[in-house]
């Protein structure tokens, strides 16, 4: 019965390994074979799947509902612009400048905003990004509200930055699984279930807290230096704009907050649908606020809840069987 | 398990779906940029259309600016499409002109997005950015990085060029510097104490006209009173009005958008300060703007980019610039709106290019746009070095008007000497800089 159940199980991981084989061999051969306009919506889709996983791994692992992980972008995206338009830099300093800065903007903030707890933190957070937008308008050194184009992005290889995309979209869904599937991601579940019973088992709050509070926000800065180079112009009102916390709470809460495969289904239906609601000018926010509404509302825990609760699907393996 | 493998294989097929979907395009292989020598898009076998993709901010704050670009589509199109459109040697035959709308939503990353959508899903000839640097800006960026022609309208130039050298994309916009130059020569025209009140926020324009005007006007005589920077979002200027106040400022010049200035405004007659003159720049370019301020409106002076009396006739259709705004409000029924000159001038510069295309390929167009050099609804116009076809910035004032509750006069046109048509000054009504 024993080797039964594992050869079964053996199987369904070899059929797993086959169709993630085969859906990033068709990713990479999709530049040569496909439309501008198809890779363009993919680097959208891999931009878009990194920040939801990032904003997913903490609401909806570590329980920490950030509204201000846009503070990581604009950022991100004025260093692009220092680094590459200012001083005329390689664009691959940016990426490392901007994970840098990341690193010592989270840890700063992590001081006062970790004292707070649940809707006080995510307005904690909100009001950080909001701060950093006056402060970045007001700012010289950033050329005030009047931002940069980032010429250098003119001509960039279109293909070469669609691998790029797609490595930071299979890296952060991979550190997303690796952390999930190590002990910290027991940790993480449990801290999201019940801090004080977390905290009465041994867990480490503030430690596991702030490794993943780091890990969100290196990794949306790295995603937020490529969607600027995918943009092309910044400016600190769309930079620092809630609006990229909105779209990450889109794609979480339709795929499925609380699952890795949540993040996937909701970039895809989130980029799909925003392009085709272009053609809807004016109403175009309206229609995806009904559909979001009516989504909600049919699925309550997302697209990848809803199909997890009702018939236990868990494509990467991360939950605990007993 | 069975389920499981069902269940997986449907998502696959959902993924690979999506794929497909994102595909469907139009198939042109994945082409990286095009060259920087300029190879842009080769002509197509054959077309059916000339395809405009015209990106503005129909929706958001400055979707006032928007209100005449369908109406003016329809008159353009109407004369342009009429004995079957625009001849393409190429083609041997005429293409009807088709224009594609995306909303910027005035938001700069979605002018963007909109833009990269048209080019490289609907596959348009040209793009078109209009209204403000939120929009042309990021537009012109698209078409510099696929090497699309690209036509901005109504951008002050100064901070278009920010993005440049362009290539590719062309701009009919005027400079703020000139703008001034009108701004201080109303100043001029009346008796004051010659100190200037600054109420500039922290936006583009905020900082580019507070350094220009920091330049000109002690060279012009006056003195600056300037209380610094504002974000935008600020709704209580108690301490920037106490500033002016204190200073005894005869003159206030604002630039803002239209509900910050109206707050403003407002909040300086709550405390008791009425200059002798106000500038209500950005803010108070339409009748439904400055009529929302009721009786503190009066007199009130701002930029004006188009007006029923300049004196030029459009190259496209049976309009001079009083009957265009008289046919607006004959249909419309209310006042015309300064916008209906560069909604206009869009298709008379774009049919003026494409009327001498002999093929549609990026090159030519691009080459062709660059070449036109015509008179219409803004005078006499060609691009120079720097891609700008130069259209007029004056200064106009608003007075209590007889058909509508107000209107606008021109004040002062001395950058543009061919408008003729100026009024006097007028002093804000019970001015009181509260001494």
């Amino acid at each position: 019965m024993n080797t039964n159940l594992r050869e079964q199980t053996n199987k369904s991981k070899l059929t797993k390994i086959i169709s993630f084989i085969v859906i990033i061999a068709v990713l990479a051969i999709f530049p040569h074979v496909g439309s501008d306009y198809g890779r363009n919506i993919l680097i959208l889709i891999f931009l878009y799947m990194a920040i939801g996983h990032m904003w997913n791994l903490l609401a909806g692992y570590t329980g920490l509902v950030s509204l201000g992980m846009q503070a990581f972008i604009g950022i991100s995206g004025y260093v692009l612009a220092l680094v590459v338009q200012v001083n005329g830099l390689p664009i691959a300093l940016a990426f490392v400048v901007a994970a840098v800065i990341a690193i010592l903007f989270a840890l700063l903030i992590s001081l006062p905003i970790f004292k707070m707890k649940g809707v006080y933190f995510t307005i904690g957070t909100w009001i950080i990004a909001e701060a950093l937008y006056v402060f970045f308008v007001n700012w010289k050194f950033v050329n005030f509200g009047i931002g940069y184009n980032i010429t250098a992005a003119y001509r960039m290889n279109m293909n070469a930055f669609y691998y790029m995309c797609m490595i930071i979209g299979i890296i952060a869904t991979l550190i997303v699984v690796v952390i999930l599937r190590s002990k910290m991601g027991l940790a993480l579940m449990a801290m999201r279930d019940n801090e004080d019973a977390a905290e009465m088992r041994g867990v480490r709050l503030y430690r596991t807290k702030l490794f993943c509070f780091l890990v969100a926000s290196v990794m949306t800065a790295i995603t937020g230096v490529a969607l600027y180079l995918n943009l092309a112009t910044i400016r600190p009102g769309p930079a620092f704009s809630i609006d990229w916390t909105v779209a990450m709470c889109f794609i979480v809460i339709i795929g499925g907050i609380g699952t890795i495969e949540g993040p996937i289904i909701g970039a895809i239906i989130y980029v799909l649908l925003t392009q085709f609601l272009y053609s809807f000018p004016g109403y175009s926010n309206l229609i995806l606020g009904i559909i979001a509404v009516a989504l909600i509302l049919a699925a309550p825990k997302g697209i990848m809840g809803y199909l997890e609760d009702r018939f236990g699907f868990d494509i990467f393996g991360i939950r605990r069987r007993l | 398990m069975k389920t499981k493998k069902l269940l997986a294989l449907i998502l696959a097929i959902v993924m690979i779906f999506s794929l497909g979907l994102a595909g469907c395009g139009g198939g042109d292989g994945g082409s990286d940029a095009p060259a920087a020598d300029g190879g842009g898009k080769a002509p197509a076998a054959d077309k059916s259309e000339i395809l405009i993709g015209y990106v503005a901010p129909f929706t958001g704050p400055l979707a006032c600016f928007t209100v005449a670009a369908k109406w003016v589509e329809e008159k353009a199109l109407e004369v342009i499409n009429a004995d079957g459109g625009i001849y393409i040697a190429a083609y041997d035959k005429k293409l009807p002109v088709r224009v594609i709308y995306g909303d910027s939503e005035s938001n700069a990353d979605v002018a963007t997005k909109v833009a990269t959508s048209l080019v490289t899903n609907d596959k348009v000839d040209i793009l078109v950015g209009a209204w403000t640097p939120e929009t042309t800006m990021p537009v012109s960026a698209v078409a510099e990085r696929y090497q699309v022609p690209a036509f901005m309208s109504n951008s002050p130039a100064d901070s278009w060029l920010g993005g440049g050298p362009y290539e590719w994309s062309f701009g009919t916009m005027f400079y703020w510097k000139k703008g001034l130059t009108d701004y201080i020569a109303t100043m001029d025209k009346i008796d004051s104490n010659k100190k200037v009140g600054f109420v500039f926020d922290s936006e583009v324009d905020g900082i580019l006209l507070s350094g220009y005007l920091t330049e000109m006007l002690p060279g012009a005589g006056y003195e600056i009173v300037d209380p610094g920077r504002f974000p935008i979002s600020t709704t209580d200027y108690t301490s920037v009005i106490t500033e002016l106040k204190n200073a005894d400022c005869d003159i206030v010049i604002a630039n803002q958008v239209t509900p910050n200035f109206t707050t403003f405004w407002q909040q300086c007659h709550q405390m008791g300060y009425v200059p002798k003159m106000v500038f209500g720049g950005k803010a108070e370019h339409f009748e439904a703007d400055i009529s929302a301020l009721g009786d503190i409106g009066e007199n009130v002076l701002c930029e004006v980019l188009w007006d029923r009396t300049f004196p030029y006739e459009s190259s496209l259709i049976d309009y001079n610039c009083d009957t265009l705004a008289q046919a607006w409000e004959d249909e419309m029924g209310t006042q015309f709106p300064m916008s209906l000159g560069y909604d206009l001038s869009i298709f008379e510069v774009l049919y003026e290019a494409l009327s001498n295309c002999e093929d549609l390929s990026n090159t030519t167009i691009r080459d062709n746009l660059k070449a036109v050099e015509y008179e219409g609804i803004y005078g006499k116009l060609s691009f120079n070095e720097d891609n700008v076809m130069e259209v007029p910035c004056v200064t106009c004032q608003w007075i209590k008007g007889d058909k509508w509750a107000f209107e606008k006069n021109v004040t002062s046109a001395v950058t543009y000497p061919t408008i003729t048509d100026i009024k006097d000054v007028e002093l804000i009504p019970g001015w009181n800089t509260g001494k």
